[in-house]
């Protein structure tokens, strides 16, 4: 199977816009993410990839091959829905098997394939049931065999995890890496959950009211976000962006914000930007509390609140009165209202345009 | 301990008692008179238990015009039924998919709805001159196109909701599995609106089997259905009642095997509203 390519695709409902030129090439066995809120038009795409809707502007290839207006039913893909779509009156066999009964296999052969696939998936227990009596993560895996069962040239999975709930989600993850590797399949994937993303993808492209906002290797992205948008989404939990002045003062130039004060001097690009506001981005997870010596940048801080995230904490943390978010990656217990020195590296500091939010680091 | 008399549950069995009795009397009444011969029927006070099976009644139903009448009924209604049924799951799968087209927008399903909210008496007269001028009155063809004209906006309507609790992605998951639409139509879509269709033609062929106006002035000579015939059981001054019995007796059996076969998926469509 060759690559997909995606051409100036755009899509309207009515006057609504709901992919607006998007271009996008996903490598042949790649884990590719499509990631946005919902109505970014997520789904959209992957529908127009599927064949399932026709873009007003612009093609698809798949290889050379231009399959804009060729029907969902010649082209080889697999699609898992949502809500899983299964047949609800055919059995959880008959329902994987539906991809093969047109392929002119014997039965004895469709039997093999689908034991094969469904016992990689640990569903062999239930291919005589009806769909509405399986779990819901069982419902997604007897969708997802239906998808592999089929060998298709790609997989489009529309937030399948969303359905689910947090135990299995965290089950699944790891499951659909390992499948991927597994069947060497080409994966395109639609979430509107950054872990989704961080954890399995090795593309990303970050979709916002139907414009992409970023596409790139993964973790290029969430190093490099091109925007503010990128930054915060891409990221648990969600970037610090604290808006402040460039001043000079003497020599130095200063990121001043309320009671925070930053010296920037050492980026010199920052020069051009003397009195106007900036967007800083700080991630949570790379503010250190406590043990700062060596750090670029050393604060007191005072502790607002402990969130305890599973084994996590998200540290609300006030710094002369501007509020930051830092993550801790184990349990937090320090009572509110107590000091705490925070600090971090030059390296983690992103500035951003306040007019357009574009990265002034790229 | 002492069992405790559950009050409310007996009010309820009596309450339910009483309705089919309600209910049970007059067709045990009718099935009674059926096998009575013309004067015991008027006698007083009546017999309520038969003490003899006469048959006369049925003999004459089946040896003259209302076995034709019972013919003809079973005709228009299975053929009217089937074509209301046929067209009301394209037209319904066509509202419920497509929705903004000028043959199926909000404003065309109103429109088709419309029929079915007048009596049909009110459209009759402009009907009957209509196939006069077409000189078709009398004919199985203007029954069962006016008995189709009535059931489709029914048929349309039930199914329709049938059509929009199936999921659209249930259709599009057939057609990735490459199944082309008319396959996805006879392996997904009929099997999951099965109970709608069932349901649909009860209430279709029910329409038609209880209907006498439209029998009675579109058919009449050569195409007489039972419920025109009916009236028409008399001699003289006298009511045939005895006759009367026995043909309604035949006429209920299509109808209570109808409603064996469909019960559970009626039950539903009532349940829906």
């Amino acid at each position: 199977m060759e690559e997909v390519r995606i051409q100036n695709v755009t899509k309207r409902f009515g006057k609504k816009v709901a992919l607006q030129e998007i271009s996008a090439r996903v490598p042949k066995g790649s884990f590719f993410c499509i990631l946005g809120e919902p109505g970014a038009g997520k789904t959209t795409l992957l529908r127009v990839i599927a064949g399932l809707e026709i873009p007003e502007e612009g093609e698809v290839f798949f290889g050379d091959q231009d399959v804009t207006l060729v029907p969902p039913q010649r082209r080889n893909v697999a699609f898992v829905f949502q809500d899983f779509a299964l047949y609800p009156h055919m059995s959880v066999f008959e329902n994987i098997a539906s991809p093969l009964r047109l392929k002119g296999l014997g039965e004895e052969a469709i039997r093999k394939k689908v034991l094969e696939v469904a016992s990689f998936l640990k569903i062999e227990k239930l291919l005589d049931r009806l769909p509405g009596f399986v779990s819901g993560g069982e419902r997604q895996r007897v969708a997802i065999a239906r998808a592999l069962v089929k060998e298709p040239t790609l997989c489009l999975f529309d937030e399948p995890l969303v359905n689910l709930d947090y135990k299995i989600r965290e089950d699944m993850r790891a499951q659909f890496k390992l499948m991927q590797r597994e069947f060497g399949q080409t994966i395109i994937f639609a979430t509107p959950d950054p872990i989704d993303a961080l954890s399995m993808a090795d593309i990303v492209l970050v979709l916002h009211e139907g414009r992409v906002q970023q596409l790139a290797n993964v973790w290029e992205a969430y190093r490099k976000p091109a925007n503010v948008f990128v930054g915060r989404y891409l990221g648990f939990p969600e970037m610090n962006i604290l808006e402040g002045r460039i001043v000079r003062s003497g020599e130095r130039l200063f990121w001043e914000s309320g009671g925070l004060r930053l010296d920037v001097s050492s980026w010199e690009f920052l020069k051009t930007y003397e009195g106007t506001t900036v967007l800083l981005g700080l991630r949570p997870e790379e503010i250190r509390l406590g043990g700062v010596d060596g750090l670029d940048f050393t604060f007191e801080a005072i502790v607002i609140l402990g969130e305890v995230v599973g084994s996590d904490t998200i540290v609300h943390l006030s710094v002369n009165g501007v509020t930051l978010r830092a993550f801790v990656p184990q349990i937090f217990r320090k009572p509110s209202g107590e000091k705490v020195s925070v600090g971090f590296r030059r390296e983690s500091l992103y500035f951003f345009s306040s007019a357009n939010g574009k990265n002034l680091l790229l | 301990m002492r069992k405790k008399i559950n009050w409310g549950r007996g009010l309820g069995i009596t309450a339910l008692v009483v309705y089919g009795i309600f209910i049970l009397f007059p067709i045990y009444w009718t099935v009674n008179t059926s096998f009575k011969e013309i004067g015991d029927v008027y006698k007083v006070p009546p017999s309520f238990i038969p003490t003899r099976f006469i048959l006369d009644a049925y003999r004459f139903i089946f040896q003259g015009t209302g076995r034709v009448a019972l013919f003809n009924s079973l005709v228009v209604a299975a053929v009217s039924t089937a074509i209301a049924v046929v067209l009301g799951t394209m037209a319904s799968y066509a509202y419920s998919r497509y929705p903004f087209t000028p043959l199926t927008n909000e404003g065309a399903q109103f429109n088709l709805l419309t029929v079915r909210m007048f009596p049909p008496i009110a459209f009759l007269l402009p009907i009957f001159w209509m196939w006069k001028r077409f000189g078709l009155l009398d004919t199985y063809f203007a029954l069962i196109i006016t008995y189709t004209a009535f059931n489709l906006p029914l048929a349309v309507w039930l199914l329709k909701g049938f059509m929009d609790a199936l999921p659209r992605s249930i259709e599009e998951a057939s057609y990735v599995d490459g199944y082309s639409f008319w396959q996805t139509v006879r392996r997904v879509v009929l099997p999951l609106i099965g109970s709608g269709l069932a349901a649909t033609v009860a209430l279709c062929w029910i329409f038609i089997w209880n209907e006498f106006i439209i029998a009675y002035l579109l058919g009449g000579r050569n195409v007489i259905l039972y419920t025109a015939y009916l009236p028409s059981l008399r001699r003289g001054m006298r009511i045939m009642w005895n006759q009367i019995a026995a043909l309604s007796v035949l006429a209920i059996i299509p109808s209570i095997i109808i409603l064996v076969l469909f019960r559970k998926y009626l039950v539903k469509i009532y349940l829906r509203g």
